[in-house]
């Protein structure tokens, strides 16, 4: 009773008041319709017809007007059309298409029904099916994986992993070898908007970056867009990645679980309240300690960094339900929560070790259909991220402790006008953040780092995006996002001397702004349909980024924490151009496509040393430089959908430079993660009906790096001069994964696989870093010096079993 | 057909693959230009010394030979206190208890607290500079020997002083076993900042410093009969920041999760590297008994 009661204070205040501001930003595009012809709507729900789950991103195409759309995150198209006889094609990976001829004569509304592929043997189907969105919607430089097609490409360890997968497009680079991290264009890991349900995931790494905190049998799909990103979404200024979560079905209760050589992972998920609603719940658990460890012993060629007393595992627990409370309102609500353990001792020095960290959210989306041709989705949503370490040796001992925590309001409305599809919306999240809070204590001394005050901040934005065809040909996506930050109080600001040292205490009361910052940011996407098959677009866009990530490695570590922009750090803006063909072949069942892009990214941070020393008080600035990249490039990508082989090629041909002041004296250096060529290639196959077989090969040139190239003495030591910043490659990455998936028992409600996964299958040494060893004694004038490749995966063979009852 | 195209291009595929496995590390690194390492020091009540030493290429073979070739004693080095009121050419003499064993030293100006010292060094053509200044010297307090929980024997200094409120400072401490080591040795944490204890009492625990970090191996714990003598030092930013430097290095370079972005901050100008650094030295000896 008072959950409605709310409801229904909310339901007022939207329309009152955000409403009210929605329409008049609406009003201005609304009188544009008039310059068109009078047209008709078809809204509609396309659903799996074996599972009556609803099926997103499915292609709605037009063959007669060439207008085409894809059902939203809820199953739901709308498209306008003139009136008059229409032949409508609806396309999705893995499902049969469905073409439909419609006389149009008012507004109607549809649902569509598509039956999953079956495949025999010895039965090539190829159609086009799936293939028209690539060349018709108005998104640029964006890839969609289904759970289907992730679960059978190969894995490190039988662990599917969505967000390593997308490294397999183009212009997705991978931070370093096995780490969920990944360069977007030549944007930092921290410029990637990864959404979970609409959720953001501050770090998505699981022992250490090697495995995401996405179980992939909760993750219904994965999608990213690189460029010409709508205004709905911000704050991260290279991609969005959105996970959407499975939420049960309608039918049964079905239990879905895996065992695997790390991990175990199990699922229920079944119908709600008489089929009104779904439900789903999950868990996964390692058993890393166990396997692992002398996996990576095998692997390293040094050892010193392995210790013996370990102790690592981690766990993750998914929920998620949906309810259709009314017909014009539906819920869906997803939560998640993780954590992984490693404890470190050496008792021969009396040192411990401890280090813990995870995810937990939760999000609530409500989606109201206003009228047949408006829906309103609100989103709220809770995110937090903590990350705890600490460490005893003999008398010594310290702490670290980092968070960073959001509550989010996302709204947005959508309406259909005639041939425009508006939405427009607000957005507001209030974060805190804890950069690092440390401790230490040697014997008596407790040392003094300062007073660490949670720094809280508000973000927001509107927005408002519009798809808009102009002739029947050209069809402009345009948006506009004004964005802004606002780091306000409870604070404490230190004033410093001229010797750095505390003098006064500044204090910022609730409320209070210390420095606020507003961007306006355009997007746009220009589309020019040369035919059926072919078409060109071209796009810019501009985002803001407010908040930062202040790490100390290139690989993606828990230890690496956000920081909010305040007045010293200024937030990231980039801008990006790019342009692209594309094209399908239908009968062929291949879609291809070029794009080029040029990126600026301006107020990148980077940290001059650790984190520890960053985040000592009054220290953050001076081991902080700032400065400007750029990112150029070019990128192929060829997909085969249809048939027993499926898979894609991408390449990526790119350059990515920095400036900063005081890096390189100054001069123009390559990124650490600017690589010249990227080469995937994803092969699918289905041989017959129990054996299916997948392949991945990855060719990425060498990480750039510094080099000593030269050494002096200092006091009896060798000391390394260092050479131009990256100006060394390390040896090319490549290596080739394969797995294979035997079905073994088929019966009515019962299916089980098997499958076998050999990662790096020719064993190549990959290097992961390269190190100096100096051996001898440079007092008895002999000292020999070697550089030492250390690589971390060799080839690892797996085997996992899953079900499904 | 179709088959069999796949197949075949998944085994070209795997061939190509296998051909690019190739584990030789091709590093092709230019030579470093031509540069001057000073490695000296000034302290309160003593002479200027300065190791003069030239770099050399990373990959090139270190013998008797190519040290010696490395140490520039050929080289004018000039000593210069406060802003040029007095100078002193320094001279070179051998001396085992450093390496290498031949080093420049003062004969006239002597280290005093406060003052600002300029070494420069001249050779082939070439010219390196740099400044310091002495700090105030801080004492301790006290200094005892502590045992290891567990051990009979085997123990650690600890040491108090008094961090001085009213000014910055930056702390650098060397130990020397007297009768065993040929020179004073750096803890394993080569320099201090107060930012830690600002005007507090501070206490730290000293282990034994290794003669050579890149070749030292865990640490050394100090025993009931040796005779230890603590070099206590102020010292001025400049010269912190080169140790703290120094130290980062010596952690991180090998280490794959740190990155290695900048140089060892050296107080050198010129055609140079390296420290000329000033201490504000106080000596103690402790008998462990």
């Amino acid at each position: 009773m008072r959950g409605y009661f709310l409801l229904n204070i909310f339901y007022r205040f939207y329309f009152r008041i955000i409403g009210r501001i929605q329409l008049c930003i609406l009003f201005l595009f609304l009188f544009l319709p008039q310059l068109f012809p009078q047209e008709l709507l078809i809204r509609g729900k396309v659903i799996d017809k074996t599972t009556n789950q609803i099926l997103k991103s499915v292609s709605v195409h037009d063959k007669t007007s060439f207008r085409g759309t894809v059902t939203d995150d809820s199953g739901s198209f709308k498209i306008s059309l003139p009136a008059g006889q229409h032949n409508i094609e609806f396309s999705y990976t893995g499902f049969e298409r469905v073409d439909t001829t419609i006389n149009l004569f008012e507004n109607i509304e549809i649902s569509i029904y598509l039956n999953p592929f079956t495949v025999s043997v010895g039965e090539v189907t190829i159609t086009a099916d799936g293939l028209k969105d690539h060349v018709s919607s108005p998104l640029m430089g964006s890839f969609t994986l289904t759970n289907k097609e992730m679960m059978k490409l190969p894995s490190l360890l039988g662990e599917t992993d969505p967000l390593k997968l997308l490294q397999l497009t183009p212009g997705v680079q991978a931070g370093s070898e096995g780490g969920i991290g990944f360069y977007v264009r030549g944007g930092g890991t921290d410029q990637n908007l990864i959404l979970y349900d609409n959720t953001i995931i501050y770090n998505p790494g699981h022992l250490l970056g090697f495995f995401s905190v996405f179980n992939p049998e909760i993750i219904k799909d994965v999608s990213i867009i690189k460029s010409g990103i709508p205004a709905q979404y911000g704050g991260k200024i290279s991609s969005v990645i959105k996970l959407n979560s499975y939420k049960g079905n309608r039918d049964s209760v079905e239990v879905m679980g895996s065992m695997g050589i790390i991990s175990s992972r199990i699922s229920i998920d079944g119908p709600l309240f008489k089929g009104k609603g779904t439900f789903i719940l999950g868990a996964r658990r390692t058993y890393l300690e166990l396997f692992v460890e002398p996996i990576v012993r095998l692997g390293a060629k040094s050892t010193s960094f392995i210790n013996k007393q370990n102790n690592y595992n981690f766990y993750d627990f998914n929920t998620g339900a949906s309810l259709k409370i009314t017909n014009v309102d539906f819920f869906s609500f997803s939560a998640y929560h993780g954590r992984d353990k490693y404890r470190m001792g050496q008792a021969g020095i009396k040192q411990e070790n401890s280090l813990e960290w995870g995810n937990s959210m939760a999000s609530l989306l409500w989606n109201h259909k206003i009228s047949e041709k408006g829906e309103l989705n609100t989103n709220i949503s809770w995110t937090r991220y903590e990350f705890d370490l600490s460490g005893s040796q003999s008398d010594y001992s310290y702490g670290l402790f980092s968070s960073v925590m959001d509550y989010s309001l996302k709204s947005d409305l959508s309406i259909e006008k005639n041939r425009m599809k508006i939405t427009t919306g607000l957005e507001l999240t209030n974060h805190s953040f804890i950069p690092n809070r440390i401790n230490a204590q040697a014997g008596n001394l407790i040392l003094d780092f300062g007073q660490f005050s949670a720094m809280k901040a508000l973000e927001g934005a509107i927005f408002f995006d519009d798809e808009l065809p102009v002739t029947s040909r050209l069809s402009i996506a345009g948006g506009f996002r004004f964005s802004f930050f606002n780091h306000h109080g409870p604070y404490s600001k230190f004033v410093k001397n001229m010797l750095g040292q505390i003098t006064d205490t500044l204090f910022y009361p609730r409320g209070k702004s210390l420095a606020f910052f507003a961007n306006p940011e355009p997007r746009l996407v220009l589309k020019y349909q040369i035919n059926d098959n072919t078409s060109l677009k071209a796009s810019y866009m501009r985002i803001a980024q407010y908040i930062h990530l202040a790490t100390s490695a290139t690989a993606s570590l828990p230890t690496d924490s956000w920081i909010p922009s305040t007045s010293k750090l200024k937030p990231l803006v980039g801008d990006q151009l790019s342009m692209g063909y594309f094209r399908n072949f239908p009968k062929k069942g291949l879609e291809f496509s070029t794009e080029i892009y040029y990126k600026k990214m301006n107020n990148q941070l980077e940290f001059l040393r650790g984190v520890i020393n960053t985040s000592i008080v009054g220290n953050m600035e001076d081991n902080l430089a700032i400065g400007n990249g750029q990112s150029y490039g070019v990128e192929l990508y060829l997909r085969k959908k249809i048939g027993n082989s499926t898979g894609w090629l991408s390449y990526t041909l790119s350059r990515t430079e920095q400036k900063f002041d005081e890096i390189n004296a100054g001069f123009v250096y390559p990124a650490k993660y600017d690589r010249r060529h990227d080469i995937s290639l994803t092969l699918i196959r289905t041989f017959n009906e129990k054996w299916s077989g997948s392949a991945v090969f990855i060719y990425i040139s060498g990480n750039a790096f510094t080099m000593p190239v030269g050494r002096y003495i200092i006091q009896g030591n060798i000391v390394n001069q260092y050479g131009d910043v990256n100006s060394f490659r390390m040896p090319p990455y490549h290596r080739m994964d394969v797995s294979m998936t035997r079905k073994i028992i088929t019966r009515k409600n019962w299916s089980s696989e098997l499958i076998f996964s050999i990662y790096n299958i020719y064993n190549r040494a990959n290097p992961y870093f390269i190190y100096f060893e100096a051996a001898g004694d440079l007092e008895k004038y002999s000292l020999e010096i070697k550089a030492v490749e250390v690589s971390l995966f060799p080839l690892i063979p797996s085997v996992s079993w899953s079900f499904k009852f | 057909m179709k088959e069999r195209f796949y197949n075949l291009s998944l085994f070209a595929l795997f061939l190509l693959a296998t051909i690019c496995c190739n584990d030789d590390l091709n590093l092709n690194i230019p030579e470093p230009d031509d540069t001057i390492v000073i490695d000296g020091w000034i302290e309160t009540g003593q002479f200027a010394k300065v190791l003069l030493t030239r770099n050399s290429p990373y990959f090139s073979t270190i013998d008797s030979a190519s040290i010696r070739a490395l140490v520039l004693t050929w080289a004018k080095v000039t000593l210069t206190d406060s802003v040029g009121e007095k100078s002193e050419i320094l001279t070179l003499r051998r001396n085992d208890n450093y390496f290498p064993p031949y080093i420049f030293e003062g004969n006239e100006i002597i280290g005093d607290t406060g003052r600002i010292y300029k070494i420069t060094a001249e050779y082939g053509g070439k010219t390196a500079w740099a400044y310091t200044t002495i700090p105030p010297r801080v004492k301790l307090d006290t200094a005892y020997f502590k045992l290891e929980t567990n051990s009979d024997s085997l123990g650690s200094i600890n040491i108090e002083f008094t961090d001085p409120p009213e000014i910055k400072n930056y702390y650098r401490i060397l130990t020397k076993l007297i009768g065993k080591d040929r020179r004073y040795n750096s803890l394993m944490v080569m320099s201090i900042d107060d930012i830690f204890f600002r005007g507090q009492k501070a206490e730290l625990s000293l282990s034994r410093g290794p003669e050579s970090f890149f070749l030292s191996e865990g640490n050394k714990y100090f025993k009931l009969g040796d005779s230890v003598s603590i070099k206590f030092c102020t010292i001025d930013k400049a010269h912190f920041d080169f140790w703290n430097s120094f130290q980062d290095e010596y952690l991180n370079a090998r280490n794959p999760f740190a990155s290695s972005l900048s140089q060892i901050k050296s107080n050198v100008q010129g055609d140079g590297l390296g420290i000329w650094g000033g201490y504000g030295a106080s000596y103690y000896t402790l008998k462990i008994k």
